[in-house]
């Protein structure tokens, strides 16, 4: 007879699977990483679970509704905008964003409400769906100046399909510059006020992390020599084997720390001032920036205004399914479990129902855009399936923990 | 425009009372949430609300005061409305984890629903929009809170347990489930309760609360 052996688990994820008792995460889900020393060998960090079988971002939720005192932290924030208000005509807050609800909600609210001069940076998506072009126009045009910064084609490719295969991670090269850029840029323009929306405490990472408004500067941030730096999981100076130089690499490459200390460039998170709800901005940026959800729901979950506007948004979401078990339904049900707008019941009923279909509708065009053939992309997927999630089940795979 | 009718909604501490709020302001009431006795007692109208297990509800309930107030109101023959588990909870019983006695203001249990064949498309818990019809020898729907509802309406529904009144007359509307008729709404005098969700069903959910605030 067989041993029962322990099952590999892969990248570090915690060898037994469990749920959180009051959402749908399990505690396999990676809290964000420095993208720039990720590697196939990377151990991940995942979500924390408490004693009583409670998820960090349950946690973190609770403490919003009922221990943060909101009228405080407005007052902080009033302090902050005071420091850097001005009065010359000059921009005085940059705020990145896609033109997503997030984003129109950030904006919007720090010129409209709080009566900054912001400028508006968008770091371009792999490929712009048309409700996401939309959104992005509309946002311009409720009132904002902004800079588009689109990444060399052949180069954001090349990279892309380098994180697909060597990380089963195809989103990596939008979120080195989603995280980089702006930071640089307001160096650039000398606007050391950087706002983003809502923090990343929110899904899961660790609660230490809540304790300030600041972005950890290891995110954007590095004064690594270059054979340090790995993007695709592949170091700067091994990627001109793959046609990529390192003056290709502008918009990727992390920030000067010295040069965004001499600047004194500041990267905070709305969400710490201001109570986050996710629905709640979609609201808001639907009455105030004529934002549009998508006329259908989103392939993998069943919600249709997050995360609408690149065409590698579903490939994103159903590689974290393979690795992690958890597809989009998780994510989206998960977060509007801990915003009361779903009952876990409900939340895992939607996730049992949609969580790692197969976003079809934009595959083909994603595979063309990496350059990877169907048979191949399969081939990848499956190095990607840890042993202690899945299993074989004849022709199929199936995953052996389910939310219940 | 008249003034808005207050409305009384139960809070025992079982679930998010949001949704229910923002409905009944909707449709021009006065959501007024409470958790004292007293408040129920001398409340003109009163939504009872509910999520979770039965047991735990009464206990929430029981815990605060607010069984006897609920009772006492109804008694006096002023408009309850019982919303999911808060439908439930006026029967006399429920099998949920368990036998719990529950408020029996219509006479009847609360049972799991009817084990669905493995190859349909119903399931435990039933998620999702059911189109109501009227029970076939059940309570008429015109001077009903089902005054604005068309037979064929869909309405939104998550419940995993079914209310299962004594007396067929009680039954206000079914959906299908399983292949039964399973109860979507009951009623007996001025007491009435919905299995579905009508907070979050829509026009016709919002209908089903004007009818309950405005005209009953």
């Amino acid at each position: 007879m067989e041993a029962a052996s322990p099952l590999e688990a892969k990248f570090g994820l915690p060898r037994e699977v469990r749920f959180c008792a009051r959402c749908v995460i399990s505690n396999q889900r990676p809290s964000s990483t420095v993208e720039y020393t990720h590697t196939r060998e990377s151990k991940k960090e995942t979500i924390h679970f408490d004693v009583e079988g409670v998820c960090a971002a349950c946690r973190f939720a609770e403490m919003k509704d009922t221990r943060v005192d909101w009228g405080e932290r407005e007052s902080e924030m009033q302090d902050l905008l005071a420091r850097h208000r001005r009065t010359d005509g000059r921009y005085d807050v940059l705020v990145p964003g896609s033109g997503g609800k997030d984003s129109i909600y950030a904006s919007h609210l720090l010129k409209y409400k709080y009566g900054m001069n912001p400028l508006t940076v968008t770091w371009a998506p792999h490929i712009y769906t048309d409700v996401g072009w939309r959104n992005f126009q509309s946002w311009i045009h409720s009132g904002f100046d902004n800079f588009l910064c689109t990444p060399n084609g052949r180069v954001h490719r090349t990279l892309t399909r380098l994180a697909f295969e060597n990380l089963l991670h195809p989103f990596q090269p939008f979120i080195f510059g989603q995280k980089s850029l702006p930071p640089k840029f307001a160096a650039m323009h000398d606007i050391p006020l950087v706002i983003y929306g809502e923090n990343e405490v929110e899904y899961g990472n660790p609660l230490a992390e809540a304790a300030t408004s600041r972005r950890d500067p290891r995110y954007y941030t590095r004064e690594a020599r270059q054979e340090e730096l790995y993007l695709g999981g592949v170091s700067v100076p091994e990627l001109k084997a793959h046609g990529v130089e390192v003056r290709d690499l502008e918009p990727y490459l992390p920030g000067d720390p010295n040069l965004l200390a001499e600047k004194k460039i500041e990267v905070h998170y709305l969400g710490y001032y201001l109570k986050w709800v996710p629905q709640e901005c979609y609201y808001y940026a639907v009455e105030h920036a004529s934002f549009e959800a998508n006329t259908e729901r989103t392939e993998g979950t069943y919600s249709k205004y997050n995360s609408i506007d690149d065409r590698m948004d579903g490939l994103h979401y159903y590689t974290t399914y393979i690795k992690f078990g958890l597809g989009r339904a998780s994510y989206d049900a998960a977060q509007e479990i801990r915003n009361h707008h779903l009952t876990r019941e409900e939340g895992v009923a939607l996730v049992r129902r949609f969580d790692g279909e197969l976003p079809r509708k934009h595959l083909a065009e994603n595979l063309e855009y990496m350059g990877i053939p169907e048979t191949r992309f399969w081939e990848i997927v499956d190095q990607f399936r840890s042993p202690h999630l899945w299993k074989r089940e004849g022709d199929r795979w199936a995953l052996r923990h389910q939310v219940s | 425009m008249s003034a808005a009718r207050p409305v009384v909604v139960v809070d025992y501490g079982r679930g998010n009372l949001f949704s229910v709020s923002q409905a009944v302001a909707h449709v021009g009431g006065e959501p007024r949430l409470t958790s004292e006795p007293d408040a129920v007692r001398r409340a003109e109208r009163v939504i009872l609300p509910g999520v979770g297990a039965f047991g735990d509800a009464m206990a929430g309930l029981r815990e605060r005061g607010l069984e006897d107030a609920v009772k006492t109101f109804a008694a006096a023959g002023r408009p309850l409305l019982g919303l999911c588990l808060g439908m439930q909870l006026l029967l006399d019983e429920s099998s949920e984890f368990g036998r719990h006695a529950g408020l029996g203001l219509i006479p009847g249990r609360v049972e799991r629903l009817p084990a669905p064949p493995r190859a349909g498309r119903d399931k435990i818990p039933n998620v999702g929009w059911c189109r109501l019809e009227p029970t076939p020898g059940g309570a008429p729907w015109a001077d009903s809170i089902f005054a604005g509802v068309k037979p064929g309406d869909f309405a939104y529904f998550v419940h995993s347990y079914t209310a299962q009144p004594a007396d067929p007359r009680h039954r206000l509307a079914d959906i299908r489930f399983a292949g039964l008729a399973v109860a979507a709404a009951i009623a007996r005098g001025s007491v009435a309760g919905c299995q579905f969700h009508p907070e979050k069903s829509g026009e016709v959910g919002l209908a089903i609360l004007d009818t309950f605030i405005n005209r009953a």
